[in-house]
């Protein structure tokens, strides 16, 4: 029998920060796009982590995704391979054609001579592009991207979203932490969650739509 | 260089007139003509090449088993936790002082004085890899990475990660490695059972007083330094053009 998709998040500790949840409980459902927002330094990467099982926490959380999970870190960067060509980043998990991948990376502005070159010799952002697309070819059940489009132009930022949305299948849960304006047309589809400070090390996730 | 060339020539000049004791401070004319003399010979050439050679082979037995014993730590990090505590036991115990144990083991030959090197460079190109991770901002990240991926990535992948990541220091290591391997080869031929080498070569003049060979074969072995250094830049910088890390 074919494992269902599952993500919730209780509240409770990550260290020495405690985390409260509007809801006792969150539960991520399939297909939709969350967005989560904040002011920088009140945990949005360590609710990240510890939804991912990278932190030790006493908070409950589940997770279970089939398909995988696709993540772009805050430092995207370290998840690429510097020795390796745009190509040889793009192709390591397998099953996609160099063709395809080409046609992908064209759209969001990599051409062929730029994905040729090693990638310790890229910028910033034909780095993000590149780590974005790679999680993208995986079409994984939970989608988890950490301030995303922090190395794009506006006009860059809204190729990427149109690819996201035309690419990703439909089933998959996004979730966007970002503090930047997102593009159009993935702030149509996003439900936003807040992570506010409410005193030392206590921080309360809310539901605003 | 510039640096070095400005003492040689302030030494070529103030040499002769101040007139020291030769023990102190050789006056130019006395140690070029001895240093014609030895090359007239060809004496030091000879001596030059076995020294580069024993240290060349100790530095190469240290890479062919250290680069893969750090990689292989850094991988499987229960068996680095046990290891570890022993590569830094063998590295604080003073070479110098287990000459005598490799000579009674291995014998008076050229493999004991290899071994000799070998002991003192391979903890120290181990320790180049596995202690290239700490206090890495980035490494966390990866991590994290290879940790969500875990069944996707290929082990290759992760091997050459560790590569990557360790090979500033590696670098350095090796740099170091090749000084200290040096250090350690004049050593054994001054002190242990040999008659070869420019360390034994220097020895010899020093019991027969010869103050002004002494002087040559020191500066030789400094010039030996320098040039091992030059070669060791010119093969990184080739293997960086050949994997395009330029």
């Amino acid at each position: 029998m074919e494992e269902s998709f599952r993500v919730t998040l209780d509240e409770g500790d990550i260290g020495n920060s405690t985390f409260l949840i509007e809801h006792p409980t969150v539960q991520l459902e399939k297909g939709k796009w969350y967005r989560l927002i904040g002011p920088s330094g009140v945990g949005k990467t360590t609710l990240i982590r510890a939804l991912l099982g990278l932190l030790e926490c006493k908070m409950k959380r589940s997770l279970n995704c089939p398909r995988g999970i696709g993540y772009v870190p805050q430092d995207f960067r370290s998840t690429l391979f510097p020795w390796m060509s745009g190509f040889d980043n793009l192709s390591i998990f397998g099953g996609v054609s160099e063709k395809h991948m080409l046609s992908k990376a064209e759209y969001i502005g990599l051409n062929k001579s730029m994905l040729q070159r090693k990638v310790f010799k890229m910028s910033g952002g034909q780095c993000q592009r590149i780590s974005i697309l790679r999680e993208i070819f995986v079409s994984p059940d939970l989608m988890i991207l950490d301030e995303p489009f922090s190395n794009l132009d506006n006009e860059t930022s809204s190729l990427v979203s149109e690819l996201m949305c035309s690419y990703l299948p439909k089933e998959t849960c996004v979730v966007i932490s970002s503090h930047q304006e997102l593009p159009e047309v993935v702030k149509q589809k996003t439900i936003v969650f807040e992570l506010k400070a409410i005193g030392k090390s206590r921080s309360k996730l809310i539901s605003i739509n | 260089m510039y640096l070095i060339a400005a003492i040689v020539v302030v030494w070529i000049i103030l040499s002769v007139p101040l007139d020291l004791n030769h023990c102190f401070l050789p006056d130019a004319t006395t140690f070029f003509t001895a240093a014609i003399k030895e090359i007239e010979g060809f004496e030091i050439f000879k001596h030059l090449g076995i020294t580069i050679g024993r240290v060349f082979a100790g530095v190469i037995v240290s890479l062919v088993i250290g680069i893969p014993s750090g990689i292989y730590l850094s991988y499987k990090p229960n068996i680095k936790k046990q290891v570890m505590p022993l590569v830094e036991l063998a590295r604080s115990l003073p070479t110098s002082m287990l000459f005598p144990v490799f000579i009674f083991f291995i014998g008076f030959g050229e493999l004991s004085k290899i071994m000799i090197v070998s002991y003192l460079s391979i903890p120290i190109i181990v320790i180049s890899i596995v202690g290239s991770d700490m206090g890495k901002s980035h490494v966390q990240a990866r991590r994290d990475y290879f940790c969500l991926h875990r069944d996707r990535i290929k082990s290759s992948v992760y091997i050459e990660t560790i590569f990557w990541d360790s090979l500033p220091a590696l670098v350095s290591g090796i740099k170091l490695a090749i000084s200290l391997s040096l250090v350690v080869v004049i050593v054994t031929e001054m002190f242990f059972v040999s008659s070869s080498g420019l360390g034994w070569k220097a020895h010899n003049a020093y019991l027969e007083l010869n103050i002004d060979a002494l002087y040559v074969y020191i500066v030789s072995t400094a010039i030996l330094g320098l040039v091992l250094n030059a070669i060791f830049n010119f093969g990184f910088n080739k293997f960086k053009r050949i994997t395009s890390l330029d």
